[in-house]
């Protein structure tokens, strides 16, 4: 078990009578790589900040590197952020901009210059250093500020969407930077988007958030495979949600009488469900396989087919009026004949179905 | 139509600038007249009111008012830089209040104001000498200030000062390696400006400034004794002075906006 440097215990954060965050708690590893996800107004960015310190929590605690912030001020915090605006100085040059830490922790301007440099290198910027920061690229703007937070050695480094402001090309860039980077420096990574694919390709784990709570914490794959609860299946996941009774309980969750018929699900991140207990079972779209000949399936007549090259997604309305997406190659849809108002037959790895909490 | 429209809205504003901008070109013109009234037709060229300027009197006012404008003019853009600040990074009860509060003294008639200045100041013992007009001054011209500066200040994302924070620098570093340098400008303008109405300001200096006349007032008393073209070429002398102070601001504060901008489309 690796020691875990940054906790929060039942953290609670009102801005005025809005409550941003509502009894956090959540632990990170060190050396991890953790992307805390959720649309705007969910409170991830609150959360970054009191892990910063430049916010304070009104209750609970946030231990950062075994210092409670509550003691600490925003300029003692030593956890420095990158921002989606970039925030970079406009009065300084690119240097000056990477070095500003060291001068607040009053290093001599030779090993100032010297470490800067060395900073931008790192970040693909060699030769920026007496740019004024007003002449670069946003993605330019953001490796200088990616500099200027590496460049202290930090145990954390803390990133509030940082690709959220830059066009699509700059941002798969920066974010296989971004990977590489973690890698080489072996430090933490805390990185804030409200953009999944984003946060499923780099993380090691993933924090869920929605109106200042917690929803499920994950690895990418059990995100993805096992949502906790209806939020997680609908707006992280692409999962088809089904209505049921337990009927009987099995080595690894339930059989579930539904009005598509009697699912074995696994259970998932929730508690065990007593039998005739109402539960609801999530199955992911990318689990689902247009039926080949035999197996045992489910049919649905096709809603709707998108594509978007080579690889697309398809509605199916069962006969109980469950939708089901499904994931679905060109060849796919080929094989198959496929087209919206047709019936088709569909199933789903074994292991697929997932009992998800009921609320 | 359009067209009309077009050329109708130039000979007007073409009009109006004539209208306010010929005082200060027969101004200027009669400062060289050779005659004593500023009466058509024009006399002959001359210098010799120019000449006529160099009298200890009119030297010591023209130091009393350069005294007065840059003193009050530095504290009147530091309080008001100060209380801009403040208003634009903090939140606090009877905010409006408070706002509105600062941006009363203008608003009060000069005469008015320099009434109850002048009876306020002689009872704390302070009539009567240039310290007071500095006092009066700073008080009309700090909202001026204040007004710029807090301008300058709501096109500067307070991001700046967080990203700062989180790298290090305490409030008081913050503010001095970031915050002033992104207002300068403003700063400067605000300095300039109010120091071009200090020095320009008569009423309130008439009523407190008793034996050290500034220059407006000095302009004032001569008048009353004799008709001397010599104030035509003191008004050249001093509008000349007073449009560079404010153009030179004017140029500062809007030269440093647009290359902002600039900058927040990059971002």
């Amino acid at each position: 078990m690796v020691e875990p440097i940054i906790e929060l215990r039942d953290v609670v954060k009102r801005h005025g009578a809005i409550t941003a965050v509502c009894r956090v708690s959540f632990s990170i590893e060190a050396g991890a790589f953790v992307s805390i996800i959720g649309s705007s107004g969910s409170g991830k960015t609150t959360t970054l900040r009191l892990i910063a310190g430049l916010e304070h929590a009104d209750e609970g605690q946030v231990v950062v590197a075994g210092r409670d912030m509550r003691n600490v001020a925003p300029w003692e915090s030593e956890t420095p952020l990158v921002w989606q605006n970039f925030v970079l100085f406009p009065h300084l040059s690119v240097a000056d901009n990477v070095a500003f830490g060291l001068r607040m922790r009053r290093m001599d301007a030779k090993s100032r210059r010297r470490k800067a440099e060395r900073a931008l290198d790192a970040v693909g910027l060699g030769g920026f250093q007496n740019r004024s920061v007003g002449t670069l690229s946003g993605g330019q703007m953001q490796r200088v500020g990616l500099a200027r937070a590496l460049v202290l050695e930090p145990r954390v480094l803390l990133l509030d969407e940082p690709l959220g402001a830059l066009d699509p090309p700059t941002a798969r860039q920066m974010q296989t930077e971004l990977k590489r980077l973690h890698a080489e420096l072996g430090i933490t990574f805390v990185y804030v988007t409200h953009n999944q694919p984003e946060a499923s390709a780099l993380s090691d784990q993933i924090i869920v958030m929605d109106q200042g709570v917690v929803h499920q914490i994950a690895t990418p794959y059990e995100l993805e495979h096992r949502p906790r609860d209806r939020f997680v299946a609908r707006f992280v996941g692409d999962n088809a949600i089904i209505e049921g009774t337990v009927l009987s309980l099995t080595a690894k969750g339930a059989l579930v009488r539904t009005p598509d018929g009697d699912i074995a699900a696994v259970r998932g991140d929730c508690r065990i469900p007593d039998v005739d207990a109402k539960v609801a079972v999530a199955i992911a779209a990318s689990a689902i396989r247009l039926s080949e000949a035999g197996a045992p399936a489910l049919s649905g007549s096709i809603e709707t087919i998108e594509m978007t090259s080579g690889i697309g997604r398809m509605t199916i309305k069962t006969r109980a009026g469950t939708l089901f997406g499904a994931v679905v190659t060109r060849r796919d849809i080929e094989q198959c004949n496929a087209c919206v108002g047709h019936t088709i037959q569909f199933r789903w790895a074994d292991d697929a179905p997932t009992i998800i909490s009921n609320n | 139509m359009h067209r009309f429209g077009h050329s109708a809205l130039a000979i007007y504003a073409a009009a109006a600038l004539v209208f306010i901008y010929a005082p200060f070109f027969l101004l200027v013109l009669f400062a060289f007249n050779t005659s004593r009234f500023p009466y058509w037709p024009f006399q002959g060229f001359s210098l010799h009111w120019f000449q006529s300027m160099a009298n200890g009197a009119l030297f010591s006012a023209v130091l009393n008012s350069l005294l007065v404008a840059l003193a009050s003019s530095f504290i009147a853009t530091v309080i008001g830089a100060m209380s801009a600040y403040c208003i634009s990074r903090f939140n606090f009860n009877a905010k409006n209040a408070y706002v509105a509060f600062i941006l009363l003294p203008p608003c009060v008639p000069l005469i008015v104001l320099a009434l109850i200045l002048l009876a306020f100041l002689r009872q704390v013992g302070l009539a009567n000498s240039l310290g007071s007009v500095v006092i009066c001054h700073v008080l009309l011209t700090s909202p001026l200030a204040f007004g710029l500066v807090r301008l300058r200040l709501s096109q500067v994302d307070p991001e700046f000062e967080s990203a700062a924070w989180n790298l290090g620098a305490s409030r008081w570093v913050a503010i001095r390696d970031v915050v002033l340098p992104l207002i300068l400008p403003s700063l400067v303008a605000a300095f300039l400006l109010t120091m071009a109405v200090s020095w320009d300001e008569f009423t309130i200096a008439w009523f407190v400034s008793g034996a050290n006349v500034t220059l407006p007032v000095f302009l004032w008393n001569m008048f009353q004794g004799q008709v001397s073209a010599m104030v035509n070429a003191i008004g050249t002398v001093s509008f000349v002075g007073s449009a560079t102070l404010v153009l030179a601001a004017e140029a500062l504060f809007f030269r440093q906006r647009a290359s902002t901008d600039r900058r927040i489309d990059h971002g």
